[in-house]
């Protein structure tokens, strides 16, 4: 434990982690005071928040409405000062529109040249202040007055430039005719006007202005002071929170004190062993009670895992009870378990433990109370190991076990004895044992107990017995029982040891009925034994047997080597002696059938099937089997092959027809196939005659033209040979089927029917694609048959093919490959025209289902049946539009491969 | 018999076996014979207007004989008569033929004489075509 201890520096390198972390105020004050200090800070940090986070938006608030006023005030300002100077401009461009009337007067009274300098002065001024004054009006009112001045203006001034240019030119009275009109006072006069209505207004503007000016002002003052206080309140809010904040702190940390003074104290004096454990299970204090118990000083368990007090093996509980605190599953727990002390020797202990949460229902702290048990526990055991063994068998026996007294009322039951009986142990015990007896016993079971009281002589006591026992269901079982009898405190006691013996009685039953349908089975299927010893060769036959074998009488029989096979038909008998023969060298099992002539002239099929027996050493000894008779089977198989026969037939028949059917379609093609020769062969027996015909009248000499004649009938002959091909495979697929089958060359009959098909395929602008996968390989097939499947998808594919528009890709392809690993053979036609229509794809292969218009729908039904017949598969894939892909498999000659 | 010699006739047809029989049945009757293995090949040879007549094969499988009458008939200027030969006796396509401007229509297989005089017809009597 010593070293167990040493062994865990973590938990003291874990509470050294706490330490750094803490401020030098939180390190002087006790672990649980700590805790609770940083979670009571903690705790008030929300409502501290809010307020500072109130008097924040507060504090803003009121900036910004001061900032709002101050740019209120400022604008009002601005305003005025422009009032001010419009006023002064106005007044400045009026006093310069008089300068110029004065000018004016001056030169045309005096003709004075020195009038002039200050009227040319004030027109040029005037210039510069009306555009002054444009830029600084923007009242709407005011700008129409200021349109009005502009008008005045302009007619003033032109009538003065008229005047002054009349006096240059010497015209000095008809400028002062224009004086004297009246016309540059009445014009002047509407100047003064002007400029008196834009002056008075903007007076007038400017007195509103300078009102909302003082106005503004005013509501800035407001504001700011009512900021100013807001925000003393906001500030004063915020500090007396704060102070009421460490006050409760301060008294927290105080009561906090308190407790634990009160709480140390108790905790020291226990009697019993306490410890505080963090979560995690470090011992953060522990008492002295705890010491005693454990035989560690104090400071040795502080710091430790709590579990390292506990035996290793007990360290999983520990462990486990504490995540059920936890994790809330439990609010306490009670355990006892091993612990090992200080000093090495073991402890019992026994600790309850709970869980300390804090405020907000976070695991605080563990308290656990220990109390040493170890005499207690010492004591149990001592009395537990005698009745604990005894206890153990009788828990767990598979047999009934039950006590019963000298009248036979039962004492007590193990629990095997409810189960057998399907009672209850508290219906059981008290009540006399007759009650898992059924009637006749039960009724004298008393009676025995009495004799065996009275005369001691035992019925089963030590000597076991089998009886019948009865369920509380009512159901009546047998029963393997033993007794044994008992002396206690002078009375005497009876234990019974019964074992439910159905399921052994039950096999034993069916063990005989199943001899028993042995028996009767082989009368029903007329099936007989025999055996042969191997050392004699004789055989004996069954009672059945024998009647088989057409024997009469009720005895077995038994032949000499040889005798047997002589009964069977000549044939058959020298077959099953070869075969038994072979089956004793061999070790397997003997298998053969033979025909029985009987006395009345018929026949019986008998099936000898039979197996060798060997000894202990492996030597065979016997061969034992049974005689089948199967003439029913035989006679039943025989008439299966002869319907067989007759459906092959009527297909074949039904194949011809249809390659004649097929022929017919085929006719046109193949006609003009058979007119190319026939052309040819015309043209060079032309030539050839006509050489010939010319010797001897003088044109040619004999020698080229025998030379020419000789060389077109090698032509013509040779494309006679053509002709007779062609002809020579059309009679070949006409011809009716022989219906053997031969092995051939899958590529042979695929080229052959390609030959067939496609004469007319190159006219039709078809390219044709021919992959040969499965070079070599052989099929048992009859080839007519065969070639006709193709036959009818090639000419399909081609008119399908013939629909698709010239400008597209006419293609067949057709492929032969081997296919499921090699045990098939696959052809496969595809083609690139329209597809099939999904309506006639399912029904493709059905009879009389076409898609043509003079078609009679029985090509595919036919080739389908022709290929199953062959043990293959047909089937088909198409979209519409993207052409359809028919293939078929045959199964593959396992051989034909190798002999390539 | 008319006095030909000499001129020139395109024999158009896939079938090597006819090709070859009729070139040496009409060289043997004093004709130059050029012999072509398909319509396509004779059409892009383009020398259609040098025959005095040509002989054209209906099942090809490039392009076929009423394709090269048919395009024959496009191209400006006289065309040689032309003779349409078929394995298929088909009515039909005669009257197709006949249509689209050929001379006449030989069934194979056919009487050599039949030809050689079809031919000579042809060539002597160009205008019984437009009856």
């Amino acid at each position: 434990m010593q070293a167990a201890l040493n062994d865990r520096p973590l938990a003291r390198h874990h509470c050294d982690l706490k330490a750094r972390f803490m401020t030098p105020l939180e390190r002087k004050l006790p672990l649980d005071v700590r805790r609770r200090w940083r979670r009571g800070f903690m705790r008030h940090v929300p409502g501290n928040g809010l307020v500072i986070l109130i008097v924040c938006i507060v504090i803003a608030a009121a900036l910004f409405s001061i900032v709002r006023a101050v740019q209120s005030v400022s604008r009002s300002a601005n305003a005025v000062s422009t009032s001010h100077r419009v006023i002064n401009v106005g007044e400045n461009l009026l006093s310069l529109m008089q300068d110029v009337e004065t000018g004016q007067r001056g030169y045309l009274l005096t003709a004075d040249a020195a009038f002039l300098a200050p009227y040319r002065a004030a027109i040029a001024k005037v210039a510069a202040e009306r555009r002054a004054l444009g830029a600084l009006v923007s009242y709407p009112q005011q700008r129409e007055r200021l349109a009005e001045i502009e008008v005045r203006i302009a007619e003033k001034l032109a009538i003065t430039r008229r005047t002054i240019e009349l006096a240059r030119t010497g015209e000095i009275e008809a400028a002062r005719a224009i004086v004297a009109s009246g016309a540059g006072r009445l014009s002047m006069d509407r100047v003064r006007h002007a400029f008196a209505a834009f002056l008075d207004s903007e007076s007038r503007l400017l007195e509103r202005r300078r009102a909302e000016m003082v106005a503004a002002e005013r509501r800035a003052t407001v504001q700011a002071l009512f900021a100013i206080f807001l925000t003393l309140g906001a500030g004063s809010l915020a500090i007396v929170t704060t102070r009421r904040t460490a006050a409760e702190l301060a008294q927290r940390i105080n009561e906090a004190a308190r407790a634990r003074r009160r709480f140390r104290a108790t905790f020291d004096q226990a009697a019993v062993g306490i410890a505080h454990l963090a979560p995690d299970g470090v011992v953060l204090r522990a008492n002295s009670q705890l010491c005693e118990i454990s035989g560690y000083p104090r400071d040795r368990l502080v710091g430790s895992w709590f579990e390292s007090l506990a035996h290793p093996d007990d360290v999983p509980a520990e462990l486990a009870c504490r995540r059920a605190l936890l994790s809330g599953a439990r609010e306490r727990y009670h355990s006892e378990y091993r612990g090992i002390r200080a000093d090495g020797s073991m402890l019992w202990m026994s600790v309850t433990a709970s869980l300390v949460r804090d405020d907000e229902g976070r695991p605080d702290f563990f308290v656990s109370v220990v109390k040493d048990i170890t005499g207690r526990k010492q004591t149990e055991a001592k009395l537990l190991s005698g009745e604990a063994q005894y206890r153990a068998i009788y828990d767990s026996a598979v047999e009934a076990i039950a006590v019963i007294d000298a009248r036979g009322n039962i004492q007590s039951v193990n629990p095997a004895v409810q189960h057998v009986f399907g009672y209850t142990a508290e219906e059981m015990i008290g009540r006399n044992v007759a009650m898992l007896m059924p009637a006749p016993t039960a009724h004298a079971h008393d009676g025995y107990l009495d004799h065996y009281r009275r005369t001691g002589e035992r019925a089963i006591i030590g000597i076991g017995r089998e009886v019948e026992g009865q369920r509380k269901d009512g159901s009546i079982f047998p029963l393997d029982l033993s007794v044994a009898e008992w002396r206690s405190d002078g009375e005497t006691f009876f234990t019974g040891i019964m074992r439910d013996i159905t399921a052994r009685k039950t096999a034993e039953r069916a063990l005989a009925e199943a001899e028993a349908r042995y028996r009767l089975t082989q009368e029903a299927v007329r099936a007989g034994n025999w055996e042969t010893d191997l050392a004699s060769f004789q055989t004996t036959l069954s009672r059945e047997s024998m009647r088989l074998f057409g024997f009469s009488g009720e005895q077995d029989g038994r032949f000499e080597r040889g005798e047997l096979s002589a009964i069977a038909d000549r044939a058959d008998g020298a077959r099953a002696r070869a075969q038994f023969e072979r089956a004793v060298a061999d070790g397997r099992r003997f298998e053969s059938i033979m025909r029985i002539p009987l006395a009345d002239g018929s026949s019986r099929w008998i099936q000898m099937i039979g197996q060798t027996q060997y000894d202990a050493a492996g030597k065979p000894v016997r061969m034992t089997g049974l005689n089948i008779d199967i003439t029913d089977r035989q006679h039943a198989e025989q008439a299966l092959r002869e319907s067989e026969e007759r459906l092959r037939s009527l297909q074949n028949e039904f194949a011809h027809l249809s390659r004649v059917n097929e022929l017919g379609e085929l006719a046109a093609a193949i006609a003009h196939e058979i007119n190319q020769p026939l052309t040819a062969i015309t043209n060079y027996m032309n030539v050839g005659h006509f050489a010939l015909s010319m010797i001897g009248k003088g044109g040619d000499a004999a020698g080229p033209a025998l030379v020419e004649a000789l060389e077109v009938t090698d032509l013509a002959a040779e494309q006679a040979v053509r002709a007779g091909e062609i002809v020579r495979r059309l009679r070949a697929f006409v011809a009716k089927g022989t219906g053997s089958r031969r092995a051939e060359r899958i590529d042979e009959i695929v080229d052959t029917a390609m030959a067939l098909s496609l004469v007319d395929a190159q006219l039709a602008g078809i390219i044709v694609d021919r992959h040969r996968g499965a070079a070599g390989a052989m099929v048992e097939v009859e080839a007519i048959q065969v070639q006709q499947v193709l036959v009818n998808l090639l000419r399909n594919a081609i008119d399908a093919l013939v629909q698709v528009p010239d400008s597209d890709v006419r293609q067949l392809t057709i492929t032969t490959r081997l296919v499921e690993a090699g045990t098939f053979v696959e052809v496969m036609v595809r083609d690139t025209g329209p597809g099939i229509l999904p309506e006639v794809m399912a029904r493709l292969f059905e009879p009389f289902v076409t898609s043509k218009a003079g078609g009679m729908g029985m090509g595919l039904s036919l080739s389908r049946r022709l290929i199953e017949a062959h043990g293959g598969a047909i089937e088909v894939g198409s979209a519409t539009g993207q052409g359809a892909t028919f293939r078929f498999t045959l199964p593959l000659l396992t051989e034909s491969l190798s002999d390539d | 018999m008319t006095d030909l010699g000499g001129e020139w006739i395109a024999i158009v047809d896939d079938d090597e076996g006819v090709r070859s029989s009729t070139q040496r049945l009409l060289a043997r009757a004093c004709f130059r014979v050029d012999a072509y293995d398909g319509g396509e090949r004779f059409l892009r040879a383009g020398a259609s207007r040098r025959y005095d007549c040509i002989l054209l094969d209906v099942w090809m499988p490039d392009l076929d004989g009423l394709s090269v009458l048919r395009a024959l008939g496009a191209q400006p200027g006289p065309v040689a008569p032309v003779i349409v030969l078929t394995g298929h006796g088909d009515v039909a396509l005669a009257v197709e033929a006949m249509k689209l401007g050929a001379e006449a229509f030989i069934e194979k297989p056919y009487r050599p004489e039949l030809l050689l005089s079809e031919i000579r017809r042809a060539i002597t009597e160009p205008s019984l075509r437009m009856c």
